[in-house]
């Protein structure tokens, strides 16, 4: 699979030994965006304008760095003489580049093309030459820009994977970038296809700062956090909706899920059901804190807030995404009820078909409610709304396209109450607290989670025609639901059978 | 071996009063070539698709069109011209200059209006562009279906361009719901857009300015791209030697060889007067903001004709907006509210929010808009002069096309097709047709029209879905 564009600007990053990414793929033709998560490679192609776009970038790069001295001291560091240290260089760097140790065909070549150096650049300086023609060819090889798995050998039905492959597995897995030092030593010292090897190395990486960001990540977009740009408000009714609110909204969440995963080390029952959030002085004045936060310059900081445990719940019930899914004050109930079933509960939901009747004329006596309810009572629409969609929406008809907690709407209560499958069970809930409880307890949401994150760490979708993707997502589930840390859930899925081996 | 004539595309700009600058050249890459120059004429070929529908009123295209839904609001057609037949200049800037194609009227005679055409396989905002670039099946589920075959970029390419790569392009945001989906290489393979005219102009020409005009400057660096390219084709060759590569991981191998391009590709261009060079460096960074998406893609239109005229592409696509484009246009002084709402005629992504009053009128002129983007095509394709005679636009069969055939109903049955240019004679112009049946129909008759040919020499009948093999005879010549 090849590197996404955020994975390649870490890569390179990390591989120079920069101490802040240069930036240059935000130049890049942007990745397309097919799979339910940025990780999933094997669907990101190098065609043209990308091949283009890369060897920009390798050149770039292999400038700065051949004419930094302080770059070129780190990445070729001084030998006994100059073929020494060329020779060092190739090993070393082309190492860390490939991910695995070059091989005398690859010694060979790269060697040959540094000796051009000299008479392709030509600056005067033979050595500088060759770093910056050899880095050219490294940034551009498909070694780099490929996380390649050539391991062959069938043993039991499985191809077990190498100690450097599962290197860069459990890398980009768990911190989105190339193995840190560690990660290779472990891997030359062929102590990473043990299970109990390699959980030393996942626990480690997925308390790193990197690991946090990409655990972060997997959330955000599971959440579909970019929804929250979306979020546009008529300030004359909500002067609280500025452009600056859309941050912190996102920043909220993020918060939140940090201290939930890394802060307390529980899992998603606990972002499902928490009777708090983080929020800073403007948000906690949304929800109407008292006493209200300080707001303003120096006063923004994120920290706990508790919220009304009768009204909120967890995640699901925050502002952001409340908000996100709404017009103005007006809940978008079909949305809400759509996320939910497919992001919490993994319930397939098939296409709307085309041609869909516009809405009845807006009744002001009427509520959202009885509004979705009317437009998606008939086939074809019913058969997925009426028990797959709506009721997940319903419940949060208390909390309004603000966020706002509300118990009437044009003078008529809420009716927030509702019956959804879950577990295999008919579950009857009233308003969202309730709901969330019922998501929380259940295994489906648990299996939900832990399948979402395997596709997240594994870059692609299990298959659930596979036995071993199958019995994967129940083991995790089950893992999940009795152990409520997201942290070991995740060392558990970068441990598991179906990581460290791949299909023949 | 075939040897490609030296830097035949200047002569291209003769007689347009631009700055022509041609490279020496570099005979390390005689021979290199791997693509056969076609003796015949060159066809050119680009589609441009708007999104969220238009406003064409109730269906009235003929043929296989679906009723008006029961309850929507009576719309009229404030798109097309209001008779069928031949179109003239004159009714069109007339008594249908209240209609959004009256924006075309300076090139009514080279113009071909169909309307009434279907998506076949997917629809919506997930599969309508999909199926107006393929008329193919797809695979996949709703919104990310791919195709199962080629679009008609990549297909004319293939098949009358001598495998030259296609232009793809976007205009606007991503990120939102489904991105690019309207170019499509073999199997389906989705195609990525650009949105940044800069960094499309600085690929497309390849080395900065100040570079171009040292030819020793440009042989030196030709020739470390070649060695590292060299090395980087032996790594990919050795991958596809191996037996155990899966069909898939072949065809990325196959598709990431085929790109590595020597730098014969990018070693002449042409400095000119119709690109607003400095405006797409000002843009750069904010070229997708609500202000500027007008601009860029304008001159992502500026820069589709840029290469034709140059000869770097034949055939181009340009995706304006994301699946359901929410860009919010400047009208009259005022910024709209976000498009996709407007084409629902409410303030909702759905059917459920308050009502905009006004959208009707606001999402007519945003085809009005759309309108100018495909005018500015041919404006500038008209301007570029062949040394044969004619010009770049009687050289070239252009689409304007939309994923959606209204806004409220987001229906796929009256799906709009505006073509632009004869394809060097091949098409009859100046006409406004209903065309009843799936896409698959008219994006074969642009690819016959562009020189794709059965291997006997016929037209071919089977662009997309190959289960219907069919042309539109009425506008063959």
């Amino acid at each position: 699979m090849r590197l996404s564009n955020s994975q390649w600007e870490v890569t390179i990053q990390d591989l120079l030994r920069l101490p802040a990414a240069l930036g240059l793929s935000r130049s890049f033709v942007a990745d397309p965006g097919l799979g339910e998560f940025d990780t999933y490679g094997g669907q990101l192609l190098v065609d043209a304008n990308r091949w283009q776009d890369y060897e920009t970038a390798a050149e770039v790069v292999a400038k700065q760095v051949a004419h930094d001295s302080g770059l070129l001291a780190t990445l070729t560091p001084a030998a006994a003489d100059t073929a020494t240290r060329k020779a060092n260089f190739l090993r070393d760097f082309g190492l860390r580049a490939f991910r695995r140790p070059l091989t005398v065909a690859d010694v060979a070549r790269y060697s040959a093309l540094f000796d051009k150096g000299a008479s392709l650049i030509g600056s005067g300086d033979a050595f500088v030459d060759g770093v910056e023609l050899a880095l050219r060819a490294f940034l551009q090889s498909p070694n780099f820009l490929y996380r390649l798995e050539t391991s062959a050998n069938v043993v039991g039905g499985r191809v077990p994977l190498s100690d450097y492959e599962i290197a860069s597995r459990l890398s980009y897995g768990l911190t989105g970038s190339m193995p840190d030092d560690a990660v290779f030593a472990a891997a030359a010292a062929q102590k990473l296809h043990d299970p109990a090897d390699v959980s030393v190395q996942a626990e480690r990486l997925v308390s790193l700062p990197s690991g946090q960001a990409t655990a972060l990540a997997f959330h955000a977009q599971l959440l579909h956090l970019s929804d929250y740009d979306q979020i546009q408000k008529n300030t004359a009714n909500a002067p609280a909706f500025t452009a600056e609110l859309v941050p912190a909204l996102k920043q909220e969440t993020l918060a939140f899920v940090q201290n939930v995963v890394y802060g307390q080390d529980r899992g998603i029952a606990e972002m499902l059901s928490a009777p708090y959030t983080f929020a800073n002085g403007s948000i906690a004045a949304l929800y109407g804190a008292s006493p209200p936060l300080p707001v303003g310059a120096g006063g923004d900081a994120f920290v706990r807030l508790e919220l009304d445990p009768t009204q909120r719940a967890g995640l699901l019930t925050q502002i952001g995404f409340l908000a996100a899914n709404a017009v103005e004050q007006t809940p978008s109930t079909i949305p809400r009820g759509v996320h939910i079933a497919e992001d919490v509960l993994c319930v397939p939901l098939p296409a709307p078909p085309a041609n869909v009747p516009p809405l009845p004329a807006l009744d002001p006596n009427s509520t959202n409610r009885e509004r979705v309810a009317t437009l998606t009572m008939n086939a074809p629409c019913s058969s997925c709304h009426t028990s797959l969609i709506n009721p997940l929406g319903f419940a949060l008809e208390p909390l309004d396209g603000l966020g706002q907690y509300r118990t009437t709407e044009n003078g008529k209560p809420i009716d927030a109450s509702g019956t959804y499958n879950i577990d295999g069970k008919d579950v009857s809930f009233n308003g969202p607290v309730e709901l969330m409880k019922a998501l929380a307890n259940s295994q489906q949401v648990h299996d939900c989670y832990a399948r979402h994150l395997a596709e997240f760490i594994y870059g692609r979708d299990l298959d659930p025609n596979s036995g071993a993707d199958s019995l994967l997502v129940s083991q995790a589930g089950a893992r999940a639901k009795s152990m409520p840390s997201a942290k070991s859930l995740m060392v558990a899925l970068a441990t598991s059978d179906v990581f460290l081996n791949r299909a023949p | 071996m075939t040897r490609r004539p030296k830097f035949a595309r200047r002569h291209l700009l003769r007689g347009l009063g631009g700055v022509v600058l041609g490279l020496p050249a570099l005979d390390i890459f005689e021979g290199r070539v791997h693509a056969a120059e076609p003796t015949q004429r060159k066809i050119y070929s680009a589609l441009i698709l708007q999104q969220n529908g238009l406003v064409q009123g109730p269906h009235t295209g003929g043929g296989v069109v679906t009723d008006v839904v029961p309850n929507a609001p009576v719309e009229t057609d404030m798109f097309w011209p209001r008779a069928m037949g031949v179109l003239s200049a004159a009714t069109m800037t007339g008594a249908d200059a209240d209609r959004a194609t009256s924006e075309l009227s300076d090139y009514a005679s080279k113009l071909i209006f169909l309307r009434g055409t279907s998506f076949k396989y997917s629809h919506l905002h997930g599969g309508g562009a999909v199926a107006a670039s393929t008329g193919a099946p797809v695979t996949g589920t709703y919104p990310r279906e791919l195709p199962v075959s080629e679009s008609i970029d990549f297909y004319i390419a293939e098949n009358a361009a001598g495998g030259q790569e296609p232009l793809t392009l976007y205009a606007g945001r991503k990120g939102e719901f489904r991105d690019d989906s309207l170019s499509f290489g073999k199997g389906g393979a989705l195609r990525v857009g650009d949105n940044n005219p800069w960094t499309v102009y600085q690929r497309m020409t390849g080395l900065a300015g100040a570079m171009q005009g040292d030819p020793e400057l440009v042989k030196k660096i030709a020739q470390q791209r070649l060695s590292v390219n060299d090395l980087v084709r032996g790594e990919l060759k050795d991958f596809l030697a191996r037996t155990d590569l899966s069909a898939d991981d072949r065809r990325r191998i196959e598709l990431h060889l085929s790109s590595v391009r020597d730098m014969e590709m990018n070693m002449s261009t042409v400095l000119e007067p119709l690109l607003d060079v400095p405006g797409m460096q000002a843009i750069n960074g904010s070229h997708t903001t609500d202000a500027n998406i007008e601009k860029a893609a304008l001159m992502q239109v500026d820069l589709i004709a840029f290469a034709f005229a140059s000869d770097r592409a034949r055939t181009a696509t340009l995706q304006v907006g994301s699946c359901n484009d929410h860009t919010r246009y400047t009208i009259n002084g005022m910024l709209a509210p976000p498009y996709h709402p407007i084409s629902h005629r409410n303030n909702s992504d759905g059917q459920a929010g308050s009502l905009i009053s006004n959208s009707v009128t606001l999402h007519h002129e945003i085809d009005r808009i759309h309108a100018r983007y495909f005018k500015r095509l041919l404006d500038r394709l008209a301007a570029y002069t062949l040394p044969q005679g004619g010009s770049l636009l009687d050289s070239s069969v252009n689409i304007w096309t939309n994923s959606l055939d209204d806004g409220p109903t987001h229906g796929s049955t009256n799906v709009p097709y505006i073509l632009g240019g004869g394809a060097g004679g091949f098409l009859k112009t100046g006409l406004h047709l209903a065309s009843p049946g799936a896409s698959h129909r008219v994006l074969t008759t642009v690819a016959s029209a562009a020189g794709c040919r059965k291997p006997n020499g016929d037209l071919i009948d089977n662009f997309g879905d190959p289960t219907a093999p069919s042309l539109i005879s009425e506008i063959i010549a």
